[in-house]
């Protein structure tokens, strides 16, 4: 039973990390005041870049920064579009989602001749301790979430983001440009979205697959709202929803009754649904979140 | 309210973009674009009748997204409320295999879904897009394990076993029967929008919130119904996929997968008018149709279209040229009047 109980936390390191990684990103987006329902599209087109470049190259690592770039310009798009365009962020969000997938399964057909899903691909190598496995990508979410967590709680620059999403006219009087700065944070955020696409390929799983990203991006959306925007909490409620994950992987092999395998798959979606409607209520959003701000 | 000519050109400059991403899409993976047009082009007369059988069901996950759009909520749960639907409407036939009852049955699920997203949405400020999507998946999942386990057919384990044929809805002057019913749907719902106290209602919710609610109307009502008529229509194109064109499901439940997704687009390329909306869902339905000519030809997977779609979907997310260019060239017009008016 302990041993139970110690493999799901370690397990849930490993499904907690693209949570991590596109939960602190968007809470940094959102308190600027741009909100992006496109994450999962972000995951699925940096998580496509990674595997052909792992596939290419043969270095996981590389692919996991082909990711990141793909995330940064990404966001570079959404933020300019939503920032100074003024474009309606739901609509585009849901767009890049659909376009992502389009593109995921034309590269799938075109490299590896599968529209389902690519060749096993080289990963990133795990920390082993005592027999159980984790991954140095971990670490690195905690790292970021932490850093992220300081400069939105204790430098100028965080309290310039948040000033963004609460108001921005105020913000602009003060000398910020709402704008850009808006712009860069999402490029910035991108870079987290692409990480947890990447990772996805060249480590949690270690290939690509059309729906390797499963709504994860949609989970970190919730785990947002369940983290009342801070970064702190976020963290702790990604690494609860991995543990919810972990739990139906683990019962699976427990069970061993694939009949039920598709009911277990529900568990995480459940899980973020459940405590969203418990403890979503109690949340405030930031007061311009979503809505395009005009110059005057 | 734009006019009708600036929304058609945005409309038209959505599809633009969304064919020469296609051309770049097919060039960059090292495939003749002006062939591979030809193959869509091709596909569209051959494969006519499956460009029919496709809109009904995207026709109706287009109102899934429209209606729950003027209550200015984002339903992108139709994928999952067909899910469900078809769900229903296979389960329904097995025991009473009739057509209508069917369909009733079906729209009924798919609306619970949405009620539900509708009041998580308003009782507990839980947003309809992180909802819906977890909905979908649910709903994916759990539909796949009853499929599985219980409906699979015998002779053929891929699929379920078939909706006996008394619970089949057929053609009519080889129109499939369910075209008519998506059609009949899109009328319904202009007048249930355009004429009935609750269309009023969700109209002034979703123009505006605030001045809605002091003028008296019922904006959380509005806005759950809303939900639930969007719900009815995305369960509904579950419904017509099995009773009207399949007449099974498969165990990846691929004749559903992806059309409430695709419904989005069209929805949007419509600007949520319930009387354009067949038109746009023609449109996306022709593209599917052409495809599958694509994926005989040159292997292309018919999937590979979600980048029209997505695109069409990105650059109507986007402000219109025209209110891009608008400061601009009111400033060009006061320049003008201004130097004319120096001249005199």
């Amino acid at each position: 039973m302990i041993g139970l109980i110690i493999s799901l936390l370690v397990v849930a390191t490993r499904s907690s990390v693209p949570l991590i990684l596109a939960s602190v990103g968007e809470v940094v987006t959102e308190k600027a005041g741009i909100v992006n329902i496109g994450i999962e599209g972000f995951m699925l087109l940096a998580g496509v870049v990674a595997a052909v470049v792992d596939y290419a190259t043969g270095s996981p690592l590389l692919g996991l920064l082909a990711g990141a770039g793909v995330g940064f310009i990404l966001g570079l798009i959404h933020g300019a579009a939503s920032a100074k365009l003024k474009a309606n962020q739901i609509v585009l969000g849901i767009g890049i989602n659909i376009l992502a997938f389009g593109i995921g399964v034309a590269v799938l057909n075109h490299v590896w001749g599968n529209p389902g899903q690519s060749a096993p691909l080289p990963t990133i190598p795990p920390i082993r301790i005592d027999g159980y496995f984790t991954t140095p990508m971990f670490l690195a979410a905690i790292a970021i979430a932490l850093a992220a967590h300081y400069i939105m709680t204790r430098t100028t620059l965080g309290l310039e983001i948040s000033a963004c999403g609460e108001d921005p006219h105020s913000a602009e009087a003060l000398g910020v440009k709402v704008e850009t700065l808006q712009t860069l944070v999402t490029a910035v955020a991108g870079i987290l979205h692409g990480l947890a696409g990447a990772y996805l390929v060249v480590d949690y799983i270690g290939q690509f697959t059309r729906d390797i990203t499963a709504g994860r991006g949609f989970i970190a959306l919730a785990i947002v709202v369940l983290s009342n925007w801070n970064t702190i909490l976020a963290l702790a409620a990604s690494y609860l929803l991995g543990l919810a994950e972990a739990t139906a992987l683990n019962l699976q092999a427990i069970l061993g009754v694939p009949a039920l395998s598709d009911l277990l798959n529900t568990l995480p979606y459940i899980a973020a649904l459940v405590a969203i409607t418990i403890y979503g209520v109690k949340a405030r959003a930031p007061a311009w979140l979503g809505r395009p701000y005009i110059k005057e | 309210m734009k006019p009708v000519v600036e929304k058609l050109i945005g409309s038209l400059i959505g599809l633009a973009a969304a064919l020469a991403a296609m051309a770049l899409a097919f060039s960059l993976l090292g495939y003749n674009p002006a062939e591979a047009f030809r193959l869509l082009g091709e596909g569209i007369v051959e494969n006519y009748d499956i460009m029919l059988l496709r809109v009904a069901p995207l026709i109706l996950t287009s109102l899934a997204f429209a209606v729950p759009a003027f209550a200015g909520l984002f339903n992108i749960g139709g994928e999952g409320q067909a899910y469900v639907g078809a769900l229903a409407a296979l389960a329904v036939s097995y025991i009473a295999p009739n057509p209508v009852l069917c369909l009733l049955v079906g729209a009924l699920a798919g609306g619970l879904l949405g009620y539900l997203a509708g009041v998580l949405r308003v009782k507990r400020g839980v947003h309809e897009v992180v909802s819906t999507i977890m909905l979908n998946w649910i709903a994916f999942y759990t539909v796949r394990y009853i499929v599985v386990n219980y409906f699979k057919n015998p002779y053929y384990p891929d699929t379920t076993n078939p909706v006996p044929p008394p619970g089949r809805l057929g053609q009519v002057a080889g129109v499939p029967v369910v075209v008519f019913i998506a059609i009949a749907a899109c009328i319904l719902c202009y007048l249930v929008l355009y004429r009935m106290p609750l269309g009023l209602a969700i109209r002034s919710t979703g123009a505006g919130y605030e001045a809605a609610r002091r003028l008296g109307i019922d904006v959380e009502k509005a806005m759950i119904l809303s939900m639930l008529l969007g719900g009815v229509f995305g369960g509904l194109a579950g419904a017509v996929i099995v009773i009207g064109e399949t007449y099974n499901l498969d165990v990846a439940l691929s004749s559903v997968y992806g059309v409430g997704f695709d419904g989005i687009g069209a929805a949007l390329l419509a600007w949520n008018n319930p009387l354009a909306i067949p038109f746009s869902s023609l449109l996306l339905s022709a593209l599917v149709a052409g495809g599958y000519q694509l994926q005989i030809g040159m292997g292309i997977d018919i999937h590979v279209l979600s980048i029209f779609t997505g695109v069409v979907v990105f650059v109507l997310g986007l402000p219109s040229l025209y209110e891009l260019l608008k400061p601009k060239l009111q400033a060009l017009r006061l320049a003008k009047a201004r130097r004319r008016g120096g001249g005199a």
